[in-house]
Formats: structure tokens, sequence, C-alpha cells
């Protein structure tokens, strides 16, 4: 079966599996928008894709489903039972295609048109009670007497339509979302100046409101899964190797990846080009390979992934590599490089050669590749996107690029950081923890000539902010400095010494020109409330400068190895002592949102739980052995771990946090265990794996649901019980 | 400060002066020239990229053309002309504007300028006597990278 479609078939069922918490959960609440929210986004998501792969019955499934959630979205009253049994009935029917295809390699044929009658009629008045007569019984259609219960206003249907929109006009209602957002913020500064607090005028708050939620609907307009890049480059390579008579397996990853639409498009012509020219060029024939020490069959690997709020996109081959002496040569020959020059370069100014223009890597101009659009356009249309392109070069071994983009160009949220008047920002999303220097629980280390901290079990770099800037350090004592926990994929997260950090509102980022862009410490700037233009920290830049620099071997690993991101953290769970339990439990870091300690004032019992006020924030609090002391002891703090997943959020509250280490799953738990996945030992302990997921569950069961293991929803059962 | 000229010719150019030398830029791709105001550095920026301004709400890399020819800094408050190039905003410092002219014979700088124009003007015009270096904009911003960076 293409590989392609296999990942396809993979990630539907994947996301059927994930949305089925959600649909349980949307069942015992049908008026929980965020429910329906990733509902739509994973229908949505199966009929992009599906239309690649002409599945045309996943395809016309899906977009009738999306139509009928689309329009309770846009509705104010909770779905009427009827509406949700049949969302059901599409996904069930959806999963049932989906493994056909993993088992046959094609879509069956079959005939759906009695399901899309039903996705379709439930939303025509005429044809409601029909409709409801399939939801209870999928059998032949009966028509009968047009039931009252119908004629509530709630379901009254709104007409859906698609709009096709040219690229152009969105990307204008896109600039000009974004300009007003600049120029709100301009106005509220000369509110200001004139001796008026905007916050304190009525209209221009509601005007601030209405502009953040038209914002985000445009830039979710604009979002794509990366699959969109990545769905033509199999038959792009297969049509390649035919031609050039070369051997290669292609491997594409983090196709669900999403990426602002522009840059999208803006990437393809340089991916398709950097794909042309190592099947071309970097990559031997079989013979050639096999000479070389090599499998016959070459490997050629593309994956993309998040990186804060950028998306690096890696291409790797493992053919011959950059030839050296070639690049110089031309290079002198086109005059860029003298040949006095060439004795001081290393061996990464070598390969960054290929990015002149006029330097093309072919021996010989070939069909394929090297018709003179070089490197330098690839690297000119990544600029102008403001991102940029990096070669990593394995003389013999392969070619490696990265390109970097941001993810979208428009709005992120940020932290920001002062230096004695200037301010930084720094994307939240990076951000692991942000800690006082003064905290108990950080330890100053040096070693070698480096400063180190060590958090909780881990040794990070540390980077003091104004040095790095090259900035006069600002007169804030070592201890009411903030240090910042940044995450960066391939193991080189480190920790950030500011003077000072505070909490910041969405920022819209521009691209930095390339001027600026190539200084390789900044993602991009832009121009908060107070007119003062402010710089974006790019964490992967800082650590490029400040921490990957020890190991010279390791680049290339660390690049390789992020496939989304997400499964280097997947493996690593926090231990920690629950409230009351002399048991070691973990969590999956992946699921962690950050470590707090929560003020007793800041708890209450309510609603028969427990909840917790963070900043305004109502956060529950797992409360299957924490109690809140009867009185008094309103002074002291608990730590918490505050966990999410998918959207909801909880708050475990811990006696004490062990260390953060990978874990292996020794002995699955029983089944009916409320919470826990199985158990694992950690330095002769043993620790129960807690699957936030059942915790949130469980903490905000209203229904008693008896198997938590079970994620499939089976239509009939549920259509029953809805039918009642 | 230039004003709005209504005429549509692609021979109009803003003269004005960078150090000691006149220099002309297509009337087209100059937005506007506003006075320089608050500046905020970058830090390890190109030596000629003097920081960030924001005008009308609109974020422009401020280059001091001054540093770019080797002619010492701009001074602050001096005036800025604002162009875009490749869909990013750029403010260029200029130390004087004259007017809005018409040049209509431009021809190849056959004179070896000094290091720091070269790149940056390849025309100049004579302008009742006075020799006017044509600047391309890209050009010049091209050259605020600093020399040819491999790294």
């Amino acid at each position: 079966m293409d590989e392609m479609l296999r990942e396809f078939v993979g990630e539907t069922l994947d996301m059927m599996e994930a949305i089925g918490g959600d649909l349980v959960a949307w069942q015992i609440d049908p008026s929980d928008r965020r429910r329906l929210d990733s509902i739509f986004r994973a229908i949505h998501t199966v009929k992009g894709s599906s239309s690649f792969f002409e599945l045309p019955r996943v395809t016309a499934i899906s977009h009738a489903a999306e139509n009928i959630l689309e329009i309770l979205r846009a509705r104010k009253n909770a779905p009427d039972r009827k509406s949700v049994s049949i969302i059901l009935r599409a996904f069930d029917h959806i999963r049932a295609l989906a493994h056909a295809i993993a088992q046959d390699g094609f879509e069956p044929e079959g005939d759906d048109s009695e399901l899309l009658a039903v996705l379709s009629a439930n939303f025509r008045v005429s044809d409601r009670d029909q409709a409801e007569r399939y939801s209870r019984k999928p059998s032949p259609p009966k028509t009968g007497q047009p039931e009252n219960e119908s004629e509530q206003p709630g379901s009254v249907p709104i007409e859906w339509r698609s709009v096709r929109v040219p690229l152009g006009l969105l990307d204008t209602l896109m600039n000009g979302v974004s300009d007003l957002v600049l120029a709100r913020n301009d106005f509220a500064l000369q509110l200001r100046a004139s001796g008026i607090e905007p916050a304190d005028l009525a209209g221009f708050d509601r005007f601030s409101e209405i502009l953040s939620a038209v914002r985000g609907s445009v830039s979710q307009m604009r979002m794509v899964p990366l699959l969109q890049l990545f769905a033509p480059l199999p038959r792009l390579v297969h049509s390649l190797c035919d031609e050039l008579g070369k051997n290669v397996s292609l491997t594409v990853d983090g196709g669900q990846v999403e990426i602002d639409r522009e840059v999208i498009e803006s990437l393809r012509d340089p991916i398709i080009h950097v794909i042309r020219n190592a099947i071309d060029h970097g990559i031997e024939d079989s013979e050639g390979r096999l000479a070389a020490g090599k499998a016959a069959t070459a490997q050629l690997s593309i994956s993309g992934r998040h990186d804060g709020n950028r998306i690096a996109i890696v291409i790797e081959d493992d053919g011959r590599g950059l030839d050296d002496d070639g690049l110089i040569e031309r290079a002198i020959a086109a005059g860029h490089l003298t040949d006095e020059r060439v004795s001081g370069l290393t061996q990464a100014q070598i390969a960054n050669l290929i990015f002149l223009p006029g330097l093309s890597t072919a021996q010989s101009v070939t069909g394929i590749s090297g018709r003179g659009v070089g490197m330098d356009v690839v690297k000119a249309n990544v600029e102008k996107l403001g991102g940029s392109v990096r070669i990593h070069n394995r003389p013999g071994q392969g070619v490696m690029i990265s390109i970097d983009v941001p993810m979208t160009l428009t709005i992120i949220s940020a932290l920001a950081i002062d230096v004695d008047g200037q301010g930084f920002a720094l994307p939240r999303n990076v951000v692991d923890e942000v800690l006082l220097a003064s905290n108990d629980s950080v330890q100053r280390v040096e070693a070698g000539g480096a400063l180190m901290v060590r958090v909780r079990g881990r040794m990070l770099p540390l980077v003091v902010l104004e040095p790095l800037l090259g900035l006069e350090s600002s007169g804030i004592s070592l201890s009411d400095r903030a240090l910042i926990l940044c995450r960066v994929a391939g193991s080189r997260s480190f920790v950030l010494d500011v003077p000072d950090v505070r909490d910041h509102d969405e920022l819209v980022i521009k691209p930095l020109p390339p001027t600026l862009m190539s200084i390789g410490l900044y993602a991009g700037f832009s121009l908060p409330d107070n007119g003062r233009p402010m710089l974006l920290l790019d964490v992967d830049g800082i650590a490029n400068h400040a921490v990957a620099r020890a190991p010279q071997s390791q680049p290339v690993e660390t690049m390789g190895e992020g496939e989304d991101g997400s499964a280097e953290q997947d493996e690593r769970w926090l231990c920690y002592r629950g409230w009351e339990q002399s048991l070691l439990s973990a969590v999956p870091m992946a699921n962690i949102e950050r470590l707090i300690d929560v003020n007793y004032t800041q708890l209450t019992r309510a609603g028969g739980r427990i909840v917790a006020n963070i900043n305004e924030e109502m956060v529950a609090v797992d409360n299957a052995d924490f109690a809140l002391p009867n009185h008094g002891s309103d002074t002291g703090t608990v730590r918490m771990i505050w966990a999410s997943h998918e959207h909801s959020h909880i708050l475990i509250p811990v006696r004490d946090v062990v260390q953060l280490v990978p874990l292996k799953m020794r002995m699955p738990a029983q089944e009916d265990s409320k919470v826990a996945l199985g158990l694992a030992l950690f330095e002769g302990d043993i620790v129960e794996m807690i699957d936030i997921r059942r915790l949130i569950e469980r903490a905000f069961a209203q229904v008693k649901m008896s198997d938590r293991g079970e994620v499939n929803v089976y239509h009939d059962e549920k259509a029953q019980r809805f039918g009642q | 400060m230039m004003k709005r000229h209504n005429v549509l010719a692609n021979n109009l150019f803003l003269v004005g002066r960078i150090g000691h030398s006149w220099i002309g830029i297509s009337a087209e791709q100059v937005e506007a020239v506003v006075p320089m105001g608050e500046v905020v550095p970058v830090p390890h920026a190109p030596a000629a990229v003097k920081g960030l301004v924001a005008i009308r709400s609109r974020l422009l890399t401020l280059i001091d053309t001054n540093v770019l020819i080797g002619q010492g800094v701009s001074a602050d408050g001096a005036l800025m002309m604002i162009i875009s190039d490749a869909g990013h905003g750029y403010a260029l410092t200029i130390d004087e504007v004259d007017d809005v002219v018409a040049l209509d014979e431009l021809k190849p700088v056959s004179a070896i300028l000094a290091s720091g124009w070269q790149g940056i003007a390849t025309q100049m015009a004579d302008n009742a006597g006075r020799a006017i270096l044509i600047v391309e904009p890209p050009l010049l911003i091209a050259s605020a990278n600093g020399p040819l960076a491999t790294a």
C-alpha cells in the first residue's frame, strides 16, 4: 500500500481514537463548545487529507458531517441529541472505512447514499423527521408526520455553503486585521497621551474584544496541515527515480502539523527544489552506493515539526554529500571568493557557499535540476517569509537541509522581558517554567567556566541575557532576577537568566528583514501598546549561540531525531509523590503545563469539588486524596502539577516532585483501574503511570461511566439511549 | 519636507544629501520623508542598522546611511526616507532633502567611488553641474548586511 495512504489511515484512526473522549464528553454535554470545536477540527482534517488520496466515500461523509458541525457551531443553542447521534454515525462510518482501507489498501466500493441522505436531510426542514427516523434505526426511510418537537427555533437550518476565496483576498484581509490591531494599539497610546485610560472606555473595550475575535477567525481560516505540502512528494520522488535510474525510499513525517497557508504556498517550490537536488546530485545510483558501502536503496526523509512558534522542515538524504572542492572552485569562478580566503573557511562556511548566487551543484545541467535556479533562490524565498535555511554537509554521508519558517505571520502570546527599559518578547509556548532565581529548587552551578542551573534533577546551561545581547548588566540583584526554562528541540533546552519578566498579551508578529534575521537571535518583531518596537527572541537561535557549541558531532543527530518534537517529550515522565500517597506516581511530561505553588487562599470548595482561582482562571483540583483543611491555615502553599489534555486542565496536588525521568511500563494496570495506565520502576521503587485524560475525565465526569479504557463509541447503543 | 507631486513620471527623483554627496532616489520608491523619532536598538545588528522605528504603527528597520558610506553617524532627529523592499519596510537616514527633480539622462558611474559607495550607486546624473549619485534602495539595503556573510 502507498506509504502516504498508510499514514493517512493511521492518522485518521489515531485521530478517531483521540477524539473518542471528546465524543463521549460531548454526548454527555452537547453544549460543550470546546468538544464541538475539537470534533470539528478532527473531521475537517480527515476531509482535507482524504481528498488528496481520492477516497470519495470518506471525503463525502466527512464533508457532510463537517457541514452539520459547522451549522451546530454557528448556533447559540446546544445541539439536539439527534444531531449528536448523526455525527456519531458518521464517525463510526469513517472509522470502518479507514479500517477497510488499512486492510485492503484501497477504499472499498459501497453505497453511502443512505448515510449521506441522513446527514444532509437532517438540515432540511421538510425532511427533519425523516432524519430522526434514520438516526434511530438505520434502515429504510419512511416518510411520516412532522413532529412538533422539531420546530424549536434553535434548530432552524442555516444554509451552509463554502466559498472559494482567492488567496490574495485572504492575505489582504489578514494584513488588514493585523494593521487594525496595530492601529488599535496606536489609538490606545494616543488616548493615554491625552490622559484617557483606554480600559475605562467601554466602547474601546468592546472594540478590542471584537477585533480579537475577528483576528482569531481570520488566522484559523488560513491554517492548513503540512500534508498539503507533503502529499505530492512521494509521486515526485517516484518519477524522479524512474527518470534518473535511482532507488530512493522516502519517509514523510509531521504531515499533521498546521501551518499558515501563505507560508505553505511559498515553501512548495523551495522544497521541491531541494528534493530534486538531493535525488539528482546528492544520491548516488545503486552501484555507486554499493561501492561506497551503503545500502542500494537511498533514504530520503522530510519531516515537519513545531518548534515554538516556528515550523522546522528538515530534508535529509544519505547520498554523497556536497563536493567541497567543487563548491570552492565555482565560488572562485563566480567571483564570490578569493584564493586567499579559502584556507580560512570552516566546513560549515564551505557548505554555505551553495547559497551564493550562480552556484549550481550540478556537474552538468540536467533536465531535473541545475537549471540555474539555485539554492540562492530557495534561500531568498524562505527569507522573504522571515525564515532561514541551514545546511549541514557530511561529505560521503549525505546532506541535511533544515528550513525554518514562522508558523504564521500573525499573532502569538508572549512573555515580555525588560532589559533597562528595552522590551524583548519570548514566545510563551517555548517556555516550560518561570522561576525566581531565589527559588529553593534552583541551584546555580559552575563548571569549567560555564554556568549551569540545576532544576529538579535537570542540569541545564544558563544563558544570561545581557551579555548574550552585549548589553550592560542591569542593576537587579541576583536573587530578584528571573529564570526562564526554555524548551528547545534536540535536548538543547536552557535556562535564560533575565532581569525581569512579565506576562504580555498577544503580539502581532511581523517577519524580520533578512538583515536582522541573519543575526540569528530574533524570530520577528512586534509593536506593542506602548508604541516601542519589540524584538521577539528566537530560543533556537539563542541555543545555537550559547548552547550547542560543545559537541561538534551532534547537530546531525539532534536535527534528524525531531520527528514532531513530541517523541522525545512523550517518553519523559514527571515522578511525584501525591498528597496523601506513599506510592510514587508519574505523569507524562507532554501533559504538563507547569508546576505552581498554590496558596490556600486561592483554593475553594465549591460544587462538590475543589477549585483553584489562578489569575482569575478557574482550574479544577484533583481531590482524590486531597482535602482542604477545615479551619485556619490560610497561609502556606500547596505545590501542584498543572496538567492538561486537549483543552482541559487539572491541578494535581503533590507532596514533592521527585524527578523527570524516562519510564518504561513494566506491567499494565488492571482494566478497572481509574486513572493508571500501568506500572513502572524508578530507582527500584514502583511508580504508577497516570493517564491525564482519565484523571481529567474522572474529575469532570458528571455521569458515571463504566469503562475508561474504551474510547470507541458504538453509535447503536448511543442512538438508543438518545432515542428514548 | 517632500511634497506629494501629482505628476506620474518615472524620471522624478528625490534629491538629497548623504555626507558630502548629493544622491537621487526614484521618487516612486520613497513613500515619505519624516524626522527620526525614538529608535529602539537591535543588539548584534550590523553597524549600519541603527535600530527599529515605528512610523504610524508600521515597523521599520532604520539604516544609517552615514555609517554605510563610512562618514560617521547620522544625527539624532535626522530625516528618514521610508521605502519598501521585498515586503519589508525600511527607513534610510538622509542629511538633507533638496527637492524632487526630473533627471532624464542617467549615466553609468565611471569614476571609482569611495568603498562605502561602491555597490550602492551604479548610475549618476548631472543636475545643473551637481553630480547626483543615483541610489538603488535594494542595493543599499543589501550592503547594510555588511560584507558578504558566509557564516
